[in-house]
């Protein structure tokens, strides 16, 4: 039988986490992520995700005894309402800020690549809107609908990845040696700052579903199973983007590239069948920008109404004047793009590994130390 | 941007009269206080 009620499940929530760690894949991760991109940095996801799968474990500790609240409710349940509230204060500006820069970078990207001649604010403002109207409905629609687009995206990847694999120079790949190992610690940590906000994901906390799809399921250690399954899924999907971008062109030449992987499919001509494989790849972007969008956009509005103490089906009247301070946020994040890109890795990127990472362990010691986890 | 702005005023309205009825007084003071911020932001980014 069933379950009837309207709730997402763990594997639902990992599907939109994907997405959002996906869509960073078009530019090679993060903008950070080109300055420590070396010849061995293919094998960096495999060790950025050892990291996480400690994350993943204090994660569900965390969440043991409170299946049913929200990661901003457990804050306010350890910390008290003064320093909870103060604690998703930040939470609140960090994912402002976020959403806005990844706007910009949506919009600055889309303009350097095909369209020139439109004003990037056309598209940010496009993919607000859409992003926008998407959290005005309810999550359990959204959470179907990714579910749904998770295998065409996979197919699409893979299939991508094949193509390019004949294009792969075997020479610009290897060797990597045991004397390679800084670089590829230096090329994880990008990737270890932007998984780590699967933390965030637990602000949906009240919408999971900690069960599986049937009642016969076994439901013991659900989150551990379907978060660890994920996450190899992302690194495997981090690995083959990069061992296409490095194999093809080099470490060198990709460092100087502001989206090599979108290179890669401007490049490939398939044998007249597919004249230019460049429009699935802006189609597979787009798409994947504009769930990673209106993910944060459910997490943003899960923290405001618990920060400010409203009602779920108020939430959503608030969303549209919070859209409209993100959108003059993305212009305020710096005047060109560059100077966007130098608050995401001075900045942003540090706060994500701080609220994403460290928290939750800081989270779990008061807990366990206060007795209510 | 000044469509957008437009759009603010005019949807931001309609969101208001939705949740009259059904809110409580803190929520509605937010609601404007949100909306005020958005606004002046708005005008001020206009403004260069």
């Amino acid at each position: 039988m069933y379950f009837m009620e309207r709730k997402i499940s763990i594997r639902q929530v990992m599907i939109l986490f994907f997405f959002s760690a996906v869509s960073g894949i078009m530019r090679i991760t993060t903008p950070e992520s080109n300055k420590f991109l070396s010849k061995s940095s293919w094998i960096s996801p495999f060790f950025a995700v050892l990291p996480i799968l400690v994350l993943i474990f204090i994660l569900d500790k965390l969440t043991e005894k409170h299946r049913d609240k929200s990661l901003a409710q457990i804050t306010e349940t350890v910390f008290g309402k003064i320093t909870g509230k103060i604690i998703l204060f930040l939470f609140l500006v960090h994912v402002l800020f976020f959403i806005s820069f990844f706007l910009r970078n949506f919009g600055e990207k889309f303009v350097s690549s095909i369209f020139p001649n439109v004003s990037p604010l056309f598209f940010i403002i496009i993919l607000l809107l859409s992003a926008l109207f998407a959290v005005r409905r309810n999550i359990e629609s959204f959470a179907r609908f990714s579910e749904f687009s998770f295998l065409i995206i996979c197919f699409i990847f893979i299939l991508a990845f094949f193509m390019a694999l004949f294009n792969i120079n075997p020479k610009n790949i290897y060797p990597v040696t045991y004397y390679d190992t800084t670089d590829i610690l230096k090329s994880s940590i990008p990737l270890i700052s932007l998984w780590s906000l699967l933390t965030f994901s637990l602000f949906l906390g009240d919408n999971i579903r900690y069960s599986g799809k049937l009642e016969t399921d076994n439901t013991a250690g659900i989150f551990k199973r379907t978060a660890t399954k994920f996450m190899l899924i992302i690194a495997l999907f981090n690995f083959l983007s990069l061992f296409a971008v490095i194999g093809i062109f080099n470490a060198e030449t990709a460092k100087n590239l502001s989206m090599p992987y979108f290179m890669i499919f401007k490049s490939i001509k398939s044998s007249g069948l597919i004249q230019s494989f460049e429009t699935f790849f802006i189609i597979l972007w787009a798409f994947t920008d504009f769930i990673m969008i209106a993910y944060y956009f459910f997490i943003l509005s899960k923290i405001f109404k618990n920060l400010f103490v409203i009602s779920e089906n108020n939430t959503k009247f608030f969303m549209f004047p919070v859209a409209f301070i993100i959108l003059i946020l993305t212009y305020l994040i710096g005047e060109n793009n560059f100077e966007a890109e130098y608050f995401y890795t001075n900045i942003l990127s540090y706060s994500s590994v701080i609220l994403g990472y460290v928290f939750p362990f800081l989270l779990l010691a008061v807990g366990k130390i206060r007795r209510v986890l | 941007m000044i469509f957008y702005i437009t759009g603010l005023c005019v949807y931001s309205i309609f969101d208001f009269f939705e949740m009259l009825g059904k809110s409580k007084i803190h929520e509605k003071i937010l609601f404007w206080v949100i909306f005020f911020c958005a606004l002046i932001l708005g005008i001020w980014y206009l403004r260069g």
